[in-house]
């Protein structure tokens, strides 16, 4: 793997796994699907959010090495983190507008 | 303060506004530096645009072997010690400098030929990389007890901004709009968590890189010069300094040490060769590791017998606590960094940065609305509320400014690098009128409309006053000067915004149809 | 006007004295840690370093004791608790000092 796709794969999977967990949380299901999805549903997306974000950490060690590939993944995580974050404020925001 | 104990949230509420308050501006501005600080070397050389645009420099043993050929014939002949900074693929320069029976002195030259290069005087990005944790015209020892105490209250302000808002922690996926207070805690929330590894990290890190200077209790109470050496050694090496008199002769070929070296760490590690006069006459070669193959400073080095060439001493390994120092001082510094990790690094301090500013204004905010007199607010208010104007938008005002003197001042003025330097405080201070004497609102808006100008136009200055403007190193593959012009644009398209939204801000008083998320509310 | 100066000083004064506690009294705490790790059982660079990490967060752990506990006094004697241990350490790892 090269750098280039190391990150991409690292940042790609820490988006996937902040979406479900974002999923997870009551108030954006509401938001998203306009209503409350199923426990187990909620569950299985938090459940899933986690693994995803704590798998981004070995594909980071193992495509840039152990310092740089932790050092990436905290950068990732929070840059992942924070484009759901405004992702969904722009669509709350655009609900909204419209609403 | 016995009558009444208050909650451990309230106590913890106040110990982080008044840690805050107090340190903010000056954390500010040593966050902000320090954020474009990442780009240190990217700035540099664009602030010198008549270097040639990186090259493929030849392999670093016959590099070295002709920087030491170039000190030893033109450059320094009588050095006592040589110290040789080889190209990296961020700096394509080398960098040298030595000491002789006049002091100390350092060039610049051009890998190729091992002549002095011509470019402009500056100190291109050290400069704000040294103003972060030295300040300026102050005593260096002054402006790093000044960051180091500011440090220290930020690591207590994050503390205790953890345990005031544990909850943000579970529901920091929400902000609400349009709230005016509530959304300005949103907001610094939000900033706080999504960053909080690196916030703590860098705060804690920061305290770390300067450590002797702050704790020296326990090195003093060795007696030891051996174990205090060591020590230092741990942190940045240096070969013990030269005999006073007498230059270095009979010096062995470089390249083969250079080559040993490589052979150890690999091709591309080697990053500086020094070279000093010893206390027997002869002569030592130290030659240190890249601080890109590790994220721990803790140094490399190779120690060469001058005259023979024999290896004396190969340093490879450091103690735990040794190696922790190494990691977080790396950690701070980020030089091991490629360039998507260094963007991160970009984007995570300036996250940081934004969440000191949006901790200010929520001062003046959470305050504004409990003012007897909106009108004529107390004095405490009114200095927050211009000193966070002169730093928040000033600060960034006066770094644009100072890449216009850059581009404008001609190149013969004498000493240029510190016109420069007086150039940004001037602006800077000049700034702090402006936001004195205007009305708030007013103040903001015009401070972050002409940060905004002041951005946007460097790339046409420097489209006038250079040949590696935007057309020209887009399509010629100048990926630096793109890159950086390009930056610039974006930095000013986030002031203009930021100007716009304060500008259409209603104040909260004024109910209903009220926009929020733009800095500073109005009088 | 004495009288009301007085009173001012007496209702500030546990404030006061909580800041020193936190500014002075953290410090010294933190400058006994860096000096205490030389008890440890590791060569002497590694003791020092030790100490010199370990003492920031000492003192940022000192000042959030000072002002989460309830009373100024409790504040000190806290302080003093915490030394009093860190001391016995400085004198047990300064003995191998001279030799």
């Amino acid at each position: 793997m090269t750098p280039a796709i190391s990150h991409t794969l690292v940042l790609a999977i820490s988006l996937a796994g902040f979406v479900c967990l974002a999923l997870s949380m009551n108030r954006h299901q509401r938001d998203e699907f306009g209503r409350a999805l199923s426990a187990r549903m909620t569950w299985w997306l938090r459940w899933l959010g986690w693994v995803l974000v704590t798998l981004a950490l070995p594909v980071a060690i193992i495509g840039l090495g152990t310092g740089f590939g932790i050092v990436a993944w905290n950068g990732h995580i929070s840059l992942a983190a924070t484009v759901v974050f405004v992702g969904l404020l722009a669509r709350s925001r655009r609900r909204e507008i419209k609403g | 303060m016995n009558a009444k104990p208050r909650g451990i949230r309230q106590t913890m509420s106040d110990l982080h506004i008044w840690t805050g308050l107090l340190v903010s501006w000056i954390l500010y501005a040593i966050f902000l530096t320090g954020t474009v600080s990442y780009f240190r070397d990217e700035i540099s050389v664009w602030m010198r645009p008549e270097l040639p645009a990186a090259s493929h420099p030849s392999a670093a043993p016959e590099l070295a072997q002709r920087m030491i050929d170039a000190m030893s014939k033109t450059h320094a002949p009588g050095g006592t010690m040589w110290s040789i900074r080889l190209p990296t693929p961020r700096d394509p320069t080398v960098f040298v400098f030595w000491r002789d029976e006049s002091g100390f002195a350092s060039a610049t030259l051009d890998p190729a030929s091992g002549a002095r290069v011509s470019a402009r005087d500056t100190k291109g990005g050290d400069f704000f990389f040294s103003f972060h944790f030295n300040l300026h015209y102050i005593p260096r020892l002054w402006g790093r007890w000044i960051a180091g105490v500011s440090a220290m209250f930020m690591l207590v302000a994050i503390v205790s901004g953890v345990i005031t808002h544990k909850k943000i922690f579970t529901d920091f996926f929400t902000f609400r709009w349009g709230k005016g207070q509530r959304s300005w805690l949103d907001g610094h929330a939000a900033l706080s968590v999504l960053g909080l590894p690196f916030h703590f990290m860098v705060t804690y890190s920061g305290l770390v890189t300067l450590m002797v200077l702050y704790m020296p209790w326990g090195m003093q109470s060795v007696a030891s010069p051996e174990i205090q050496a060591a020590v230092t050694n741990e942190i940045r090496f240096k070969l013990p300094a030269p005999e006073p008199h007498g230059a270095v002769t009979a010096l062995t070929a470089i390249a083969p040490l250079v080559q040993q070296a490589e052979a150890r760490w690999g091709r591309g590690s080697v990053r500086s060769v020094e070279i000093t006069k010893s206390a027997d006459n002869g002569a030592r070669v130290a030659i240190t590791q890249a601080q890109s193959r590790r994220v721990s400073t803790t140094p490399r080095y190779l120690v060469f017998d001058g005259v023979s060439g024999e290896l004396v001493t190969a340093k490879e390994h450091s103690g735990p606590a040794a190696e922790t120092q190494g990691v977080f001082y790396g950690l701070h510094m980020g030089r091991f960094a490629d360039l998507m990790t260094r963007w991160l690094y970009f984007l995570s301090s300036l996250a940081g940065t934004t969440m000191i500013a949006s901790g200010l204004v929520l001062w003046t905010v959470k305050r504004r609305t409990k003012l007897a007199d909106p009108q004529r607010p107390y004095f405490g208010f009114r200095l927050v509320e211009r000193l966070n104007i002169a730093t928040i938008a000033g600060l960034p005002f006066a770094m644009a400014g100072m890449l216009w003197a850059n581009r404008l001042l001609p190149l013969n003025v004498p000493g240029r690098a510190e016109c420069e330097i007086h150039l940004f405080f001037i602006l800077w201070a000049l700034m702090l009128f402006h936001a004195a004497l205007r009305p708030p609102k007013r103040a903001w808006v015009e401070q972050f409309l002409a940060t905004a100008a002041a951005l946007a136009l460097l790339p046409a200055l420097n489209l006038l006053t250079t040949t590696r403007g935007l057309p020209g190193s887009l399509t010629s593959g100048d990926f630096l000067f793109a890159g950086f012009d390009l930056a610039l644009l974006a930095l000013a398209a986030t002031s203009l915004e930021i100007a716009r939204r304060t500008a259409r801000h209603q104040p909260r008083q004024a109910k209903k149809r009220r926009r929020a998320g733009s800095v500073g509310e109005a009088t | 006007m004495a009288g009301s100066f007085l009173h001012a000083v007496r209702a500030h004064a546990p404030l006061a004295s909580r800041i020193i506690a936190a500014l002075f009294g953290g410090y010294a705490l933190a400058a006994l840690t860096s000096v205490a790790t030389l008890a440890l059982p590791t060569n002497r660079i590694d003791a020092i370093f030790a100490g010199m990490l370990a003492s920031f967060l000492v003192y940022t752990a000192a000042i959030v004791w000072v002002f989460a506990v309830r009373s100024a006094r409790r504040a000190w004697a806290g302080l003093l608790l915490a030394g009093l241990p860190l001391l016995a350490a400085c004198a047990w790892g300064g003995q191998g000092l001279s030799v």
